[in-house]
């Protein structure tokens, strides 16, 4: 109680101060409050921020209160009457009546309880497995490989010409700084299973590298007429503009060229195609074969050999990778554990292969450990997961 | 304005103790907005949130002689509040589970609560001193507040001068300050059991 106590009184002293008070004692408390924790001082910013204020008092504002109020004295009344009902004449069979219901009802309940056996939840949390991180390595042009782990090694970067910065969402950048030689040399940035990056070019484009990929980029954009890059497994692209200078991403028998635009390309060799997905701009894609399609936002083309096929795309599902999320909207089980597989860096197999046709929708976050994922997964009652180290065995729901 | 707005927050407590039922609208359009604001952080689903706080507050009715003070009434609206949230959440996946679908809103994490908690309670006591203030104050400091309008624009709604609104806005700052007294803070003693119930359950849900 006292914590919730202080929150509330804090949150008095911050409504004080937004009326311009002075007193310092009051002050002092809530800088104590803050200084406690690095989190304390932006909400207290995120809170006094004018802009949002005005946007949430006006939220406030909006709120049907008084019909709301209606509703409430309404249900009041009623909750008041029932219990003042008193020697009704037809109560008897009013009790019967409802008796008749629970009977239904509790049968019913069985039945369906009999059907649907609960499902029985191995307990997977005994042998957890963390989910990814910010992981990667960089592998210079001499061949030197070099790990850019959660611990900022800043010597490391200093060497190589990098910057290491962390978001205010806590992920790590890897700046890359402009190098001044004439150079045609590639560095390459590559995440494990189990992994994740984030990449500033020195254009000022932005690289969100996922798990099991690999980014191949020139040292030095500058000299060059066109900006190129090698990918291979997933990557999302905010592409800087620069008219003179176009933006190509190859991958897996395709190159996308872009001017400046945001999207996603999922290359993965154990995928069924290339997906490309355009949030916004435009972009050409174009296969070896010859094969072209210009996408529009909100499109996604799957290319694979027997061509390009474009569809109206999934936005969300298809970034939330990006977001920290897995989303999976009527997706094959087969795909939601090649995604599991390398998140979590955990090998799969299947008693029955039929299972990998089973169709799950859904979602949960990334930064959740595996047993959350796997007994979310199971509770449908369409499959089950034996989880031994790092493998997991899926077997035929009976 | 409710002549009920004189009382201190004790003593509307009280008069809720005593069935009054015009102490228990003025804490239903005091808390309602900021509940629902604080609701809507934890359930997406259209017209959810509404729901989970009007059963809040039909609840704190049911319950009114249990309350000792004003905080041991918001930290039942609040912990009800939330605690409903992640029922609801539940159920609607109960609901996609049978569909076959399984689905997981993010758990209601408790650092994230309380954070929401003390946004809301910043916004309740703005908005509740604003609304306290004299006619012509009120709507210079709704329009300046909530609408971001300027000195200039103000005046030339309301058809006054440019002084006469920054004296309005200066009033009511003034007044706000003085209605979000230190005393009200220093109720925060007396608390009691039924508070300290509650208070454990916030911090262990």
């Amino acid at each position: 109680m006292d914590q919730l106590k202080n929150s509330f009184k804090i949150a008095q002293i911050i409504a004080r101060n937004l009326t311009g008070d002075e007193d310092a004692a009051l002050k002092k408390e809530l800088e104590n409050w803050i200084g406690q924790s690095a989190d304390r001082k932006s909400l207290v910013e995120q809170i006094t921020d004018q802009k949002s204020l005005r946007t949430e008092l006006s939220e406030l504002e909006q709120m049907d209160t008084e019909s709301a109020l209606l509703n409430v004295k309404k249900r009041i009344q009623e909750a008041g009457t029932t219990l003042a009902v008193k020697n009704t004449p037809y109560l008897w069979y009013r009790i019967a009546a409802a008796a008749a219901i629970l009977c239904i009802v509790g049968f019913s309940f069985l039945y369906y309880s009999a059907r649907h056996a609960p499902v029985q939840i191995s307990d997977f949390t005994k042998q957890d497995i963390e989910p990814g991180g910010n992981k990667a390595y960089l592998i210079l042009a001499s061949g030197k490989r070099l790990s850019l782990n959660d611990a900022v090694n800043g010597q490391l970067a200093k060497e190589a010409g990098v910057e290491i910065t962390k978001t205010a969402d806590g992920q790590l950048v890897y700046k890359i700084q402009e190098a001044v030689s004439t150079t045609l040399l590639s560095n390459t940035i590559e995440t494990p299973k189990g992994g994740q990056y984030q990449v500033l070019l020195p254009d000022g484009s932005h690289v969100w590298l996922n798990s099991a990929s690999k980014l191949i980029y020139p040292v030095s954009f500058s000299k060059k007429s066109v900006r190129e890059v090698q990918l291979s497994g997933e990557a999302y692209f905010e592409i800087t503009k620069d008219k003179a200078h176009p933006f190509i991403v190859k991958s897996l028998g395709q190159e996308v060229e872009v001017l400046g635009t945001h999207f996603n390309i999922n290359s993965y060799q154990d995928e069924p195609g290339v997906k490309t997905t355009l949030l916004e701009g435009s972009v050409k894609i174009q296969q070896r074969s010859g094969r072209m399609v210009v996408l529009k936002p909100g499109q996604q083309a799957l290319g694979s050999s027997e061509g390009i096929n474009v569809t109206t795309a999934d936005v969300e599902t298809s970034v939330a990778w990006k977001n920290g999320d897995f989303v999976f909207k009527q997706e094959s089980l087969g795909s939601l554990m090649r995604q599991i597989s390398r998140w979590y860096n955990v090998e799969v197999s299947y008693a029955d292969e039929s299972s990998k046709a089973v169709v799950l929708s859904g979602y949960i976050s990334r930064s959740r450990k595996i047993s959350s994922v796997l007994e979310r997964i199971q509770s449908t009652g369409k499959v089950k997961f034996r989880l031994e180290g790092r493998n997991i065995l899926i077997l035929p729901q009976t | 304005m409710d002549s009920y707005t004189q009382f201190s927050d004790f003593e509307l407590v009280a008069l809720l103790r005593n069935s009054d039922e015009r102490a228990f609208d003025l804490l239903f359009r005091r808390f309602y907005p900021s509940l629902c604001f604080f609701a809507r952080r934890f359930v997406s689903v259209e017209g959810m949130a509404e729901e989970v706080v009007q059963d809040s507050l039909f609840k704190l009715w049911q319950r009114r002689k249990d309350f000792e003070n004003y905080n041991a009434v918001k930290a039942f609206l609040y912990i009800s509040t939330k605690n409903a949230c992640r029922d609801g959440v539940d159920q609607e996946q109960r609901k996609l589970n049978r569909d076959n679908q399984w689905y997981l809103q993010q758990e209601i994490m408790e650092q994230d609560a309380e954070d929401h908690m003390i946004k809301a309670e910043v916004l309740m006591e703005i908005s509740k001193v604003i609304n306290q203030l004299p006619e012509q104050c009120r709507r210079v400091m709704k329009m300046s507040y909530e609408q971001g309008m300027s000195g200039k624009e103000i005046a030339e709604i309301m058809g006054v001068s440019v002084s006469t609104v920054n004296n309005q806005k200066a009033r009511g700052l003034s007044l706000m300050r003085k209605s979000l007294s230190v005393e009200n803070l220093s109720l925060a003693v007396f608390l009691l059991s039924i508070a300290d119930t509650f208070g454990k359950n916030f911090l262990r849900n």
